[in-house]
């Protein structure tokens, strides 16, 4: 078979689109979620703080791969499957999964925002910022295992081009590359999310110097 | 009146074929008896009527037909068309009544005629030992076909073993998925409909396909297909050859049942089946086999139809597991109570039961096995970033960025296309690679936390003490490496997941599934957490001792 490299890496970056997309939705439906929890977690009401230590044991402990399946199984029902197509309904379960990972996430980081704020470290409380960039990367990275529910994202795409390849090495040769691309990815937000935070601490350490 | 003059004409009918044929003959008898009944004014006053008689006494039978199925059953512009449909249109002519078609599903057919919203199923139902349990199949059966899988031409799939570590796209509840289960190794994903199936083929997110070979060649292989996709696609592997049936309630086993089995007899024998199916470009060998079987002695003269005369239903039947009495008897407790019936079919069947078992050693195995690895090859790593050579230092710290950053998954993928280079992908080959890739990418946190905290104490620590100061990373990449195990069962090891998604795609039962699996995997989670604590807190202690 013919392979032309710039149609995949053209066609890789479309599809990997669709893993940005899902982290986005994944960490809109985390923030939207998580940080009222925390809100409500900061009341200090026995019961509210059970009920939510409840959610959060659940989102933190289950693991993201079976909470997709889960969730895929429990969206196939004809009540959605007629009013969407299935491909929505594979990324709905996904997005659900892992926003159930940025829930928890969220909700922790903002919790020891609201105790920096209280202590008045205001830097320290700016860090959210970064680390929330810092939970969609790891959304985005993770958004990869929606290949195994059959998401057309970058690495189902990948598996399918591969798959047309009758040598194995040039199968492994070409994954290869795509991990190399995800962690170079990685690597740079992760260098972006220590930069970030490098510039939050000078900001406020410039301020709290001026007279 | 009009409706007496339609029974009257029909028994005129049926005394006619009286003559020529011996079922004919039997069925004519079955229907004079209605006619009797009808005759005497008794439908309205009646109670406890056969379902024939209601049947002929309403007027009208509701047919369950597919509307999504080509050549069998399709429903276009709001007409069904199709073998089936024909055939179903056949019967109600030879009743005298109208027919009420009922578009139904894989899924839903069954409980539609157990809740009477159907009096009989002529959908592609194939003739199974399990659902011969719940529901009474008309013998004999009006089609056969096998499940085949199919692909891109340019996938190479000779047998069953170039499937290892393949994905294959298939129908929920559909009886040959048992096949997957059996076999292992490759991994399945469950589309709700068949229609949904073909259109994951046609954009890629599948790359094969399993279901009725008739499906697979009314829209992809056969001669009625899109031209394009006879060039783009072809069948790999056939396998499961079942007899498809008519179902109806058990109840109507020996008036509406008995009356089919006699007419279906006689349309074989006729040959009108073998008409019905090439008038829709439907296969017929098995249809011709039958017309040859139903013409001759003894078949032909046989009202009560012998062995040799009758194709055996598919053998999909589980025989209950020890616990399956136990699960009855919670299923009457919900129906005493109202509440739907739950099934546990990974408890309830021995073969469901014995693979759910396996399922579970093998997460088990993972699970322990990726502690180790990710401890111990962390711990490696580590010693490695500490070696004499600038050129071990510099590569094991490029493999460290890249295990810390790239995906689980495609670490998996590389693993398993690694592996596969050397060795035959075997099931223990691929628990082995899984555990060192995820103790890998695991590990490689464990190694950058111990270096982390080495550097902070001036290079001075000990293994055991740099180990003891980045108990918290640690512990954190030991429960991180527990959670990416159900990962594996993407390049086909045969774990908790894979199991039960393997007997979810032949039982049809999600529910039951999905909650075991989400209590197992807590549960297992939370002792892997316990696990890790105590032991780190042991180690803390030891170490402050010393």
């Amino acid at each position: 078979m013919t392979f032309n490299l710039l149609d995949f890496v053209s066609n890789f970056l479309t599809y990997f689109l669709t893993n940005i997309k899902i982290g986005v939705l994944s960490l809109a439906g985390g923030l939207v979620l998580g940080v009222p929890l925390a809100l409500l977690l900061n009341r200090q009401n026995k019961w509210l703080t059970a009920a939510i230590s409840v959610v959060l044991f659940f989102c933190r402990g289950f693991p993201v791969y079976i909470l997709m399946f889960a969730l895929l199984n429990g969206l196939s029902i004809d009540v959605i499957l007629k009013e969407f197509s299935d491909e929505t309904v594979r990324k709905g379960a996904i997005v659900l999964a892992l926003a159930a990972y940025a829930l928890a996430a969220i909700c922790d980081l903002t919790l020891v925002m609201l105790t920096q704020l209280k202590k008045g470290q205001m830097a320290e409380a700016f860090l959210i910022v970064p680390n929330i960039f810092r939970v969609f990367t790891t959304v985005l990275i993770s958004s990869s295992v929606g290949a195994a529910i059959g998401v057309s994202e970058a690495v189902s795409y990948t598996i399918r081009v591969y798959e047309r390849f009758p040598d194995r090495v040039d199968r492994f040769l070409l994954v290869l590359g795509v991990t190399i691309f995800f962690a170079i990815f990685q690597t740079v937000c992760k260098r972006l999310v220590l930069a970030l935070s490098e510039v939050i601490r000078r900001r406020f350490k410039e301020k709290h110097a001026q007279p | 009146m009009a409706r007496l003059s339609t029974l009257s004409f029909l028994f005129w009918l049926l005394s006619v074929s009286l003559l020529t044929n011996v079922h004919a003959q039997v069925q004519g008898g079955l229907a004079h008896e209605q006619l009797e009944l009808a005759e005497k004014g008794h439908c309205s006053k009646q109670k406890g009527l056969t379902p024939l008689k209601e049947i002929l006494c309403t007027g009208e039978i509701k047919i369950g037909v597919k509307g999504d199925y080509r050549q069998f059953g399709e429903l276009q512009d709001g007409v069904f068309t199709g073998y089936e449909v024909d055939l179903a249109r056949k019967l109600a002519e030879r009743l005298g009544v109208q027919v009420k078609f009922v578009q139904v599903s894989g899924a839903d057919r069954i409980r539609r005629l157990l809740t009477g919203e159907i009096d009989m199923i002529l959908a592609t139902m194939g003739h199974t030992s399990d659902r011969d349990e719940i529901i009474h199949f008309v013998r004999p059966q009006y089609y056969a076909a096998p499940t085949t899988i199919v692909g891109a031409k340019e996938k190479i799939v000779r047998s069953w073993d170039d499937l290892a570590g393949s994905v294959i796209c298939v129908p929920a509840a559909n009886f040959s998925n048992i096949e997957f289960a059996k076999r292992k190794g490759q991994r399945i994903m469950i589309y709700s409909d068949p229609t949904r199936l073909t259109q994951a083929l046609l954009l890629g997110a599948c790359s094969l396909i399993a279901h009725d070979q008739t499906f697979i060649r009314a829209y992809l292989t056969g001669l009625m297909a899109p031209p394009e996709r006879l060039l783009r696609y072809d069948e790999k592997v056939s396998f499961f050859e079942i007899p498809w049936g008519i179902g109806v309630t058990k109840q109507a086993e020996a008036s509406l049942g008995r009356w089919l089995d006699l007419t279906l007899a006689d349309m074989h024998q006729s040959g009108l089946l073998i008409k019905l199916a090439s008038a829709h470009g439907v296969s017929n060998e098995f249809l011709v086999k039958q017309q040859k079987l139903w013409t001759q002695e003894p078949c032909r003269s046989s009202t009560t139809f012998d062995k040799e005369c009758l194709v055996p239903s598919g053998d999909t039947f589980d025989p209950p597991s020890a616990m399956s009495a136990g699960f009855e008897a919670l299923d009457k407790l919900f129906l005493r109570h109202s509440i739907k019936p739950i099934k546990f079919p990974m408890f309830t069947g021995q073969n469901a039961f014995q693979w759910f078992l396996q399922g579970l050693q093998v997460t088990l195995l993972l699970v322990v096995g990726s502690l180790l690895a990710t401890f111990a090859l962390g711990v490696g790593l580590f010693k490695l970033q500490q070696a004499k050579w600038s050129l071990i230092r510099l590569t094991t710290n490029l493999l460290l960025v890249f295990l810390q950053n790239s995906p689980v998954i495609l670490l998996l993928i590389l693993g398993y296309l690694g592996v596969s280079l050397f060795l035959a992908y075997t099931i223990p080959i691929s628990i082995i690679s899984a555990v060192i890739v995820i103790g890998l990418n695991n590990g490689a946190n464990v190694a950058g936390a111990m270096r982390e905290v080495w550097l902070t104490a001036g290079q001075q620590l000990s293994v055991g003490a740099t180990m003891q100061q980045a108990t918290v990373p640690i512990r954190a990449a030991l429960i991180n490496a527990a959670k990416a195990t159900p990962v594996a069962g993407f390049i086909g090891v045969s774990d908790l997941l894979a199991t039960l998604n393997d007997i979810t795609a032949f039982t049809g039962e999600q529910l039951t599934t999905f909650l075991v699996l989400t209590v197992i995997y807590l549960f297992l989670i939370e002792m892997v957490v316990i696990g890790v604590t105590k032991t780190s807190n042991l180690f803390s202690a030891k170490s402050v001792k010393s």
